[in-house]
């Protein structure tokens, strides 16, 4: 059997097949806990019970983890093209990445849930609200790879490029930013993650302010109503929420950025 | 300290763009992405190693805190199933920031009634999502405060939480808009933003009614302040103290009360476990008679309650608001008309009409939860 196989898909079975073994391992060792400690569902619900409740949900949770997947991708969206506009100024300019980066860096630490209240306060229950709170969560890593990318360019191609005339310009266009592409794709995975958990924390504060409603919301009435069952199937609608966000990203890199980052791909 | 090094690290690096450190290139390739690790299988199986290893761990830790967590509470337990002798610690966990709708505990510890019934009483404040069944559940503490739909809430769950006393007769519940919002009635909230803690129950009944059609439902933190700032927003309230709260901050409000639509669970209900009612009847019977005396005397003056709630709560409650708060608490625990001599006591055939409410807006939780299961009046005299 396994000789009809190539030995890419050999590969891919013996890793999904991993995967899968862990699974199983972790769901047997949770649904072991909750019986060994006799825990009442309301406090640690069996695998099976959330998946029952996930079921029972599933049309609520279908459409709050859409809802919450658009404003994460919008956020995302959002992050990536002013991050890249503040990397693109970053790696122009030495003094001005000596005077703003500090300050990006600030983006990152200040917590968002000491400025969530105030970003209500200046832009109110709507869904512009989400879309910012989910973009300051996404930017910092963007900014942070993209410059670092279009910086790490090889000293003989600069030379190379400076020997021709090049002017910044041309620098910038045909050398950096090609060569960067890889470090967004970087930044953009590492903040696919980060957009899910912003756009949950941002359904807290302002609530989804679509017609449905997102999984923060619906995650903060189930724990009202102690259906902790529901709200761990809820968590796991998230998690899948952010590898199918990283998953896209991947896709994007792999089939259309594929020219500027085969290289990386292959070695790796 | 560590977020300091972290930048510095950051920001030297953007000192020296030709950092010798960082020679990652397009032509140099480096991994990029958990998923290209995943191509080759060693890493997988050291990955899958360093999982197993946390989880025994993590499986020995949990082992070691639940069976010693438990192991104290049987102690605990056993310790004073006699009677309770002087200084049985009993804790008891609030559904909000401490409130004139807590005022009977804090009177009666104020009073020294529980001190007198050989308790010592440690008041735990709550908030925004206060986890008094988990507490209950797990055995933290041994009384809550709770409205009456949350009893049904947590039965619901197969949690075993009992009503003990009522201290509201009426549900204080309420919607308060500004005056110019327009707004007479709740059937008038349409076009309104209303700030609520989902999940409520009373908002369920709310939208079966059709009253939160057009309603944009978002998050209520606990403050009066949005409603202040805008006359767009309605909040959820209780008419004990968020009426007055609001008019302090110079606006006038409307007071919608809830309960006119016919949604009036007890409210400020002490509740307990039915594991402790069954293991230690004398503590819950001594705790829940002097928390009823600390009632009467709150309503009858409730300076010392309000003295010790003012300086429980941090959250910007005032002398003021307790005053107007307790006078509502007298209207809402003893309603004129309310035939019951007995403070707290609780009716089944309420009981049974609460039930019955909740099992409509929730068809697929029908029949879960008995009404007489919810509550007793045992311990009250």
């Amino acid at each position: 059997m396994t000789a009809v196989l190539s030995s890419r898909q050999r590969e891919m079975l013996v890793s999904v097949s991993l995967v899968a073994a862990v699974a199983c391992i972790l769901l047997g060792v949770w649904e072991f806990i909750v019986w060994k400690f006799e825990l009442p569902k309301a406090l640690l619900p069996t695998p099976r019970q959330c998946w029952n409740a996930a079921v029972l949900e599933r049309g609520a949770l279908f459409r709050a983890t859409i809802s919450t997947g658009f404003a994460a991708f919008s956020g995302l969206l959002v992050a990536v093209a002013a991050g890249y506009g503040l990397a693109v100024i970053f790696s122009q300019s030495r003094s001005l990445r000596l005077a703003l980066f500090p300050y990006v860096i600030l983006l990152q630490t200040v917590p968002i849930v000491a400025i969530a209240p105030l970003l209500i306060v200046w832009s109110g229950y709507t869904f512009r609200t989400v879309l910012i709170v989910t973009a300051i969560v996404c930017l910092f890593p963007i900014v942070n790879s993209v410059t670092g990318g279009l910086l790490s360019t090889k000293q003989d191609t600069n030379d190379l490029f400076r020997l021709y005339g090049a002017g910044r310009w041309k620098r910038l266009l045909h050398l950096q930013i090609p060569s960067s592409v890889n470090h967004l794709m970087l930044g953009t995975k590492t903040s696919s993650g980060l957009a899910v958990i912003g756009a949950i924390v941002a359904e807290f504060f302002v609530g989804n302010s679509t017609s449905y409603d997102g999984l923060g919301t619906l995650m903060t009435g189930w724990a009202n109503l102690l259906k902790t069952d529901a709200l761990v199937s809820a968590v796991f609608a998230s998690a899948m929420l952010g590898i199918v966000l990283f998953g896209t990203v991947h896709l994007i890199s792999a089939v259309f950025l594929r020219r500027w980052t085969k290289f990386a791909s292959t070695a790796g | 300290m560590l977020l300091a090094m972290k930048a510095t690290i950051e920001f030297d690096f953007f000192l020296s763009p030709s950092a010798r450190g960082f020679p990652r290139s397009i032509d140099e390739g480096d991994t990029v992405g958990v998923f290209h690790s995943l191509g080759g299988c060693v890493p997988v199986i050291r990955v899958i190693a360093l999982t197993l290893g946390l989880v025994i761990l993590f499986m020995s830790g949990c082992g070691s805190s639940s069976t010693s967590s438990t192991s104290t509470g049987k102690k605990s337990a056993k310790s004073s199933t006699d009677t309770p002798t002087a200084g049985s610690p009993v804790a008891i966990q609030l559904n909000w920031y401490p409130e004139s709708e807590h005022g009977g505990v804090f009177q009666a510890e104020a009073d020294g009634g529980y001190q007198a019934a050989g308790l010592k009483v440690d008041i735990r404040p709550g908030g925004r999502s206060a986890p008094v069944a988990q507490e209950l559940a797990l055995g933290r503490v041994q009384f809550g405060f709770a409205n009456a739909d949350d009893v049904v809430v947590y039965r619901r769950q197969g949690l075993d939480v009992v009503a003990v006393l009522a201290a509201m007769q009426d549900n204080p519940r309420c919607i308060l808009v500004q005056e110019k919002s327009g707004a007479e009635s709740l059937n008038d909230l349409a076009g309104l933003t209303l700030q609520c803690q989902a999940g409520r129950p009373y908002l369920e009944f709310m939208r079966s009614k059709g009253l939160l059609d057009k309603v944009k439902e978002v998050p209520y933190f606990g403050s009066v302040a949005p409603l202040v700032a805008d006359p767009e927003i309605a909040i959820q309230g209780y008419s004990c103290a968020e009426p007055l709260l609001a008019e302090q901050e110079g606006v006038k409000v409307r007071v919608m009360m809830v309960s006119k639509l016919g949604w009036n669970p007890y409210s400020s209900v002490l509740i307990t476990t039915g594991k402790l009612i069954k293991e230690q009847p004398e503590l819950v019977g001594a705790f829940v008679k002097a928390t009823q005396a600390g009632w009467e005397s709150y309503l009858k003056d409730p300076t010392k309650g309000n003295a010790d709630i003012l300086a429980a709560n941090d959250h910007g409650m005032t002398a003021d608001v307790l005053k107007y708060g307790s006078e509502q608490m007298r209207i809402l625990a003893m309603p004129p008309g309310d035939q019951s001599k007995v403070f707290g006591r609780m009716s089944l055939k309420r009981w049974i009409g609460l039930v019955e409410q909740m099992d409509a807006l929730d068809p697929s939780q029908a029949k879960v939860v008995k009404p007489e299961d919810c509550f007793t009046d045992k311990f009250l005299e």
